[in-house]
């Protein structure tokens, strides 16, 4: 229980051991059972995966286990549908009524003030829900993780705190981030212990600062260089009918989508200060956190290869990709500290019978 | 056998070394000091999760709450199925090797065979079983998204010589709807058939044609397309494809998706080549019972070939190189040399028709 590493004094290290290969021929299957299912096994593919990588990462010689199950997914699922259609339906209706074209643009646009307000709560409902099942489907040593706290709240929470961002003109975001960040991890739990996130965000402000600039100089560059030459293609495209063929509008998805990849590679490198930050003010019963080892280029280079090897292999490569994504992880995360075993007990929250239908619905959320 | 592993109560996450021993019928769990932790009858123990070769093996009793047995190696497996008289589904004999990847590569060759070669053959059987008004409903759907932002050209005089022409080249066909032909004022070089029997004209091809037995080749060519379903078999296999691809992704919304866009689907679907070619003998067939001069498609397929290869973003009425050639042969062969399709004095109404 005292395995020692070398970075840190009296410091343990998560391990992740699957193999890309055995992944492989796991999403296989999955992927013929979703064809001949008509994608209805979705729900136990997903469920098949995580279980897999929870039984492949282990601390302190123990590995996690995954204990949530694709009937559940569904049924949450079918809930968020029934929850979400009313709301389509208000959405789709105006395109059917008999109505000049500006108002009913008018109409759309009047909708999206209240619609959009309830996109950002239903996301953070639906992320605090998700957790909430990942973490209540969670055990380590027979013990659960959990959640506590309203998904509500959180909803409530992210529309409050993007208003706050609105009015501030973004200055607040890394507070605000932040916050959603304490809200989720102070609800967490390891059995009847609670994780503490003492972060404030303040600390993540020149990072920020650093992201908005180096936005702000992409952006110009962005206009001088990728756009000239966008504008010319398209109107290239449009002068001949369209007929210049697919080899020239390909190209044109391709630079309107690598042009994007200067900004992703710039949040990237706030999101890796963001992780560190995050992790380092972390707290479980007394055992800190760090992953203070997350270098920002590793990271970034993890990011991209990943994205890069999905869209080549028409995410044929994603049992590679989250193989080394856990890996690159576990390597870098270390507990800090001895945990008590004997004193942490079992969680006394009652187990989701059913979960993630929002997120699912909305596309919220990775694994 | 005593087999070595390590116990959790599931009460705290203290986790004690443990010995497995395996009774007739309860698996026995001892502790450190040789005491007896627990005993889990085979009845009710069950696999935490799938085991690979290399291990563990994890088993919780569903009696027994959240306490989980881990043992280190997979051996124990062989003897808790003899003795329990159960199988438990494992992966233990799973080695990912060259012969993995090998059955994974041929299992995904299938599949994508499957997806590219099954779906055509499933999708004409599948179109027998749409009942007409479906299709016209459907049709209509499509002609509305494809016209969006255009009008149809309705001057009356040629609007009843493009009905007169379409009733000759219908007359003889046996039709489970009849057949719709308007004039759009859409841009591009085309006309286009979309399912239930709707056919649209789009005016630069009511003006590029230079003599109305070149409009009346296209339009028999376009009724052929009509009475044979084939833009209903296009978009079914459109559709279907993108349902399959979204079932590939997990993207469970794709039937949904795909109902929303049969305008789009139909622009970018074309059809296959032997469509074509029916289209085309069914067509000159047409024009043949009507006595009307079939090198009229002819005539305009070669003077526009060059123009239209790559399609104004719509589906191609004359395709690429070889069917080119084959689709000239074939209609040379069943043509008619003579016939006019109309007076010239209609001839100047229908190319009036849009304002």
């Amino acid at each position: 229980m005292t395995e020692q590493s070398g970075a840190a004094p009296n410091s343990q290290q998560l391990a992740h051991y699957g193999q890309a290969g055995e992944l492989f021929a796991i999403t296989l299957v999955n992927l013929l059972l979703k064809v001949v299912t008509a994608g209805i096994y979705h729900f136990w593919a997903k469920t098949r995966v995580r279980r897999y990588v929870w039984s492949h990462t282990s601390f302190a010689g123990e590995n996690f286990e995954y204990t949530g199950r694709g009937v559940q997914l569904l049924k949450g699922f079918i809930f968020a549908l029934i929850f979400l259609s009313p709301l389509a339906l208000i959405w789709g209706a105006p395109r059917f009524f008999p109505i000049q074209e500006y108002e009913q643009f008018a109409l759309l646009w009047l909708l999206s003030l209240g619609v959009y307000p309830l996109l950002l709560w239903l996301i953070g409902f639906a992320r605090f829900a998700a957790r909430r099942y990942k973490l209540g489907h969670t055990r380590w040593r027979g013990i659960r993780f959990g959640m506590t706290g309203s998904a509500r709240s959180h909803g409530n929470k992210m529309l409050g705190q993007t208003l706050l961002i609105s009015i501030t003109f973004g200055i607040y975001t890394p507070y605000m981030r932040s916050n959603l960040t304490a809200n989720l991890l102070n609800n967490s739990w390891f059995g009847d212990q609670r994780f503490r996130y003492t972060g404030t965000g303040s600390g993540l402000i020149k990072r920020f600062w650093g992201f908005v600039v180096i936005s702000i100089l992409l952006g110009a560059i962005w206009g001088f260089t990728v756009q000239p030459f966008l504008a010319s293609l398209l109107e290239k495209l449009q002068s001949d009918g369209g007929s210049s063929g697919l080899l020239l509008q390909l190209t044109a998805v391709a630079v309107g989508l690598a042009s994007y990849v200067p900004w992703a590679i710039a949040w990237l490198w706030f999101r890796a200060g963001e992780i560190r930050y995050y992790v380092a003010n972390t707290t479980l019963d007394d055992v800190q956190y760090s992953i203070a080892s997350l270098n920002t280029f590793e990271f970034i280079w993890l990011w991209t290869s990943n994205v890069g090897a999905l869209v080549l292999t028409l995410g044929l490569a994603y049992p590679w990709v989250a193989v080394r994504s856990a890996r690159y992880i576990c390597d870098h995360l270390r507990v800090i500290g001895e945990l008590d075993f004997a004193s942490i007990g079992q969680s006394s929250q009652e187990v989701l019978k059913s979960g993630e239908g929002l997120a699912e619905a909305l596309d919220i959320g990775a694994i | 056998m005593r087999y070595q592993g390590h116990y959790t109560d599931g009460k705290s996450a203290q986790r004690r070394p443990a010995g497995v021993q395996l009774g007739s019928g309860a698996l026995r769990i001892y502790g450190e000091a040789g005491e007896v932790l627990e005993t889990w009858p085979y009845d009710g123990l069950e696999l935490l999760e799938e085991v690979y070769g290399r291990g563990p093996v994890r088993l919780h009793h569903l009696s027994q709450g959240n306490a989980v047995l881990t043992l280190d190696s997979v051996e124990i497996l062989a003897e808790l199925e003899s003795l329990s008289g159960r199988r438990y589904i494992s992966h233990r004999f799973f080695r990912p090797g060259p012969r993995t990847a090998l059955f994974a590569a041929l299992a995904l060759a299938v599949v994508v065979a499957a997806l590219f070669f099954g779906l055509p053959r499933l999708v004409a059987p599948l179109a027998v079983l749409v009942p007409p008004s479906w299709e016209q409903a459907l049709g209509a759907k499509v002609v509305e998204q494809l016209n969006a932002g255009a009008d149809f050209c309705d001057a009356p005089a040629g609007a009843a010589t493009l009905q007169r022409l379409t009733a000759r080249l219908t007359g003889t066909l046996q039709l489970p709807y009849p057949i719709v032909v308007r004039v759009s004022s859409r841009e591009g070089l085309n006309a286009f058939a979309a399912p239930g029997g709707q056919i649209v004209i789009l005016r630069e091809l009511l003006e590029s044609v230079e003599s109305p037995e070149e409009l009346a080749g296209v339009l028999a060519h376009e009724i052929a397309h009509a009475a044979e379903r084939h833009p209903l078999q296009g978009l079914l296999r459109a559709a279907g494809l993108q349902v399959l691809f979204g079932a590939l992704t997990g993207d469970v919304t794709a039937l949904d998706t795909a109902a929303g866009q049969f305008g789009q689907m139909l622009v970018l679907l074309s059809f296959n080549r032997a469509d074509e070619l029916e289209a085309d003998r069914i067509g000159t067939g047409l024009l043949n019972a009507a006595r009307i001069r079939g090198d009229g498609l002819l005539t305009f397929l070669r003077r526009i070939g060059g123009k239209s290869q790559a399609g104004a973003g719509l589906p191609n009425l004359l395709s690429t190189h070889p069917l080119y050639e084959e689709r000239i042969r074939q209609i040379k062969a069943l043509a008619l040399t003579e016939g006019a399709a109309m007076s010239a004095r209609d001839w100047r109404a229908l190319r009036d028709i849009c304002p």
